[in-house]
């Protein structure tokens, strides 16, 4: 029995070793990028430079102090964020849907915050032109719950089943698509700039306080969700098998519902629409960690912060002196990327 | 004492498919639930589970199921679904590992590890323990399916189907080995079976069921009767006594036909 119980230890150990490894590579990776995005930008601030900003603020002078603290950090730590909470999002809405083409962005909670903003920006031009800035994130807030929970009122209505939460939430990303399109038909020349600049996805605007509250929900959420990772992992055998093991699927799946909601709106509204993260960010996870949900929860949001941050380096470096919008580069490296895991996947299971 | 029900019913949009269904489980002993397609075998197994809410009393060792804390009875009994397919890919020693989820905690405890071993040593399947349980065969995923609904020393076990994909070896040794399971660890087992030869040789008991009634129950030498078999699945069939004077059935023909 001794032996026994060692044998089955050492199997067990070595697969989470291998994982162990993933989750401190996708951490120094992290790490490293958002590094590097405090370094890059028109001012030229090295790496030591940088690293001596951020440990003792003291022994730089005032003008890379600023730079450093005031303008990069904001925006290097809000890409980690915001990168992490959609990672984390997509992850739970794919293992709850069973659906590896579920994401925040894909079931049009993107669309619905995009639409929220749009309608803020075109009524508080012509009705509150200074509340404009608050109520831009406010709405796309809104708006991007307003989706989630259509989505899960949606699922309730045919008992949380996979089919007809993801049939509803596609609906809904044409439903706010149409209804943007149809804002920016009517609204004015400077609103329709304002409203595509917004679905672009942009970092430059972020700020401590709009980072402290996408960061407040994040580390509020996550331990919830981590709570759950074995009832996630058993819902990875299908909704029947989980509920032969006990497990009370349908109130998980509310919870979990209620969690990404928040995690997904509160991710979008300050920085506009950022595609491909939510979908990228699990599957990349998957394949280093498998379908342990202990591991392929927090490395998918390692993974979304990765790629968001080496999103916002590239964002800062393709024309020097400028910032390109953050959605565009990461729907733009993502596309190719995902054709290589594609390609790899398939490969992997022949 | 054992698990009775008493008086279970359950419909599905006006349609009845368990009417007043009554008996009991013994402690210690295999009961079979036997019966055509379509006479609510599998209904019967998910509301003794919980799974589905039917109407009627469920008793474990004479007190109500309702009576125990959800999560006492969850660790209680163990339930196996006839399906088993997945797409996920979790490896063997997950999936058996994940039987015992009611108990497991972020950082999986030694005696979870060693019990999720120690049952794929004894079903004879650690050989597999690094698979992916989606690659393996409808066989094989069986067997490791009733590991995963034995490794959390359940009091009830409800095996829908277990023989279901095996082959003759597998069938045999499964069913011995639900039988050994069953005898030392005082389980009461309760599992639904196609095949009346088998069923009648590995169960103290047979609930034979009709259209969502039972139409009989008892020793399998009481329930299978030549005429009853008619009644039941509406097949001639002629009944011979094995060596060990169990009853076994040969099915003749088709009365429809």
């Amino acid at each position: 029995m001794c032996s026994t119980g060692l044998e089955g230890q050492r199997i067990y150990r070595a697969v989470n070793r291998r994982r162990w490894v993933s989750i401190s590579v996708l951490l120094s990776l992290t790490t490293f990028f958002a590094l590097i995005d405090v370094t890059t930008g028109v001012a030229n601030i090295d790496i030591p430079t940088v690293i001596s900003a951020l440990l003792s603020p003291d022994t730089v002078n005032g003008m890379t102090r600023t730079i450093v603290w005031t303008m990069r950090l904001p925006v290097a730590l809000t890409a980690v964020a915001v990168g992490a909470s959609l990672g984390l999002a997509g992850a739970v809405m794919q293992t709850i849907l069973g659906n590896p083409l579920a994401s925040p962005y894909t079931l049009g909670v993107g669309a619905g915050a995009g639409f929220g903003a749009s309608l803020a920006i075109v009524l508080s031009g012509a009705i509150l032109p200074s509340a404009g800035s608050l109520l831009i994130p406010i709405n796309a807030f809104l708006f991007a719950l307003v989706v989630c929970m259509s989505i899960y009122a949606m699922g309730r209505i045919g008992g949380m089943s996979t089919e007809s939460m993801i049939l509803s939430g596609i609906a809904m990303l044409f439903l706010f698509q149409a209804l943007q399109a149809l804002l920016q038909y009517y609204a004015t020349e400077g609103d329709v700039q304002a409203i595509v600049f917004w679905t672009f996805g942009n970092l430059q605007k972020t700020t401590w306080g709009k980072l402290s509250l996408i960061m407040a929900v994040l580390v509020a959420v996550t331990p919830l969700i981590m709570a759950d990772s074995w009832r996630y992992t058993a819902l990875m055998l299908g909704d029947e098998k989980a509920e032969s093991l006990g497990i009370s699927v349908e109130p998980l799946k509310v919870k979990a519902f209620v969690l990404i909601s928040l995690l997904s709106a509160s991710a979008v509204c300050f920085v506009g629409t950022i595609g491909f993260i939510g979908l990228a960010g699990p599957h990349i996870a998957r394949m280093l960690s498998g379908d342990d949900q202990r591991f392929f929860l927090p490395m998918s949001s390692l993974c979304g912060a990765m790629i968001m941050a080496l999103s916002s380096v590239i964002s800062k470096s393709v024309i020097p002196g400028s910032v390109f919008p953050i959605g565009i580069i990461t729907s733009i490296i993502g596309v190719p990327f995902f054709f290589v895991l594609i390609v790899y996947r398939q490969r992997s299971w022949r | 004492m054992g698990l009775s029900v008493e008086g279970l019913s359950f419909s599905y949009r006006n349609f009845d498919v368990l009417k007043d269904v009554s008996f009991s489980a013994p402690k210690g002993e295999i009961t079979t639930v036997i019966g055509p397609n379509g006479a609510g075998k599998t209904t019967l197994l998910k509301s003794i589970a919980g799974i589905l809410e039917a109407q009627g009393t469920v008793k474990i060792d004479g007190r109500d199921r309702e009576s125990y804390p959800k999560r006492q009875f969850r660790r209680m009994l163990s339930y196996m679904t006839q399906g088993n397919s997945s797409t996920s890919s979790l490896s063997v020693f997950e999936v058996v590992l994940l039987g015992r989820v009611q108990t497991l905690s972020l950082r999986v405890q030694k005696e979870d590890i060693s019990k999720t071993w120690a049952i794929l040593r004894e079903m004879s399947i650690s050989d597999l323990a690094e698979r992916p349980f989606k690659k393996l065969s409808g066989g094989q995923q069986r067997l490791v399916s009733i590991a995963q609904t034995l490794v959390c020393d359940p009091k009830v076990l409800i095996l829908d189907e277990p023989t279901a994909n095996l082959d003759l070896q597998n069938e045999l040794e499964v069913l011995e080995l639900i039988g050994r399971y069953t005898v030392s660890r005082e389980t009461t087992t309760i599992m639904t079976l196609h095949d009346l030869n088998m069923a009648a040789r590995h169960s103290q008991k047979l609930v034979l069921l009709k259209s969502g009634r039972v139409w009989t129950q008892g020793a399998p030498d009481h329930v299978l009767s030549e005429r009853t078999i008619e009644e039941t699945y509406g097949v001639l069939s002629r009944l011979i006594k094995g060596s060990k004077g169990e009853t076994m059935v040969f099915p003749m023909a088709s009365v429809r036909a």
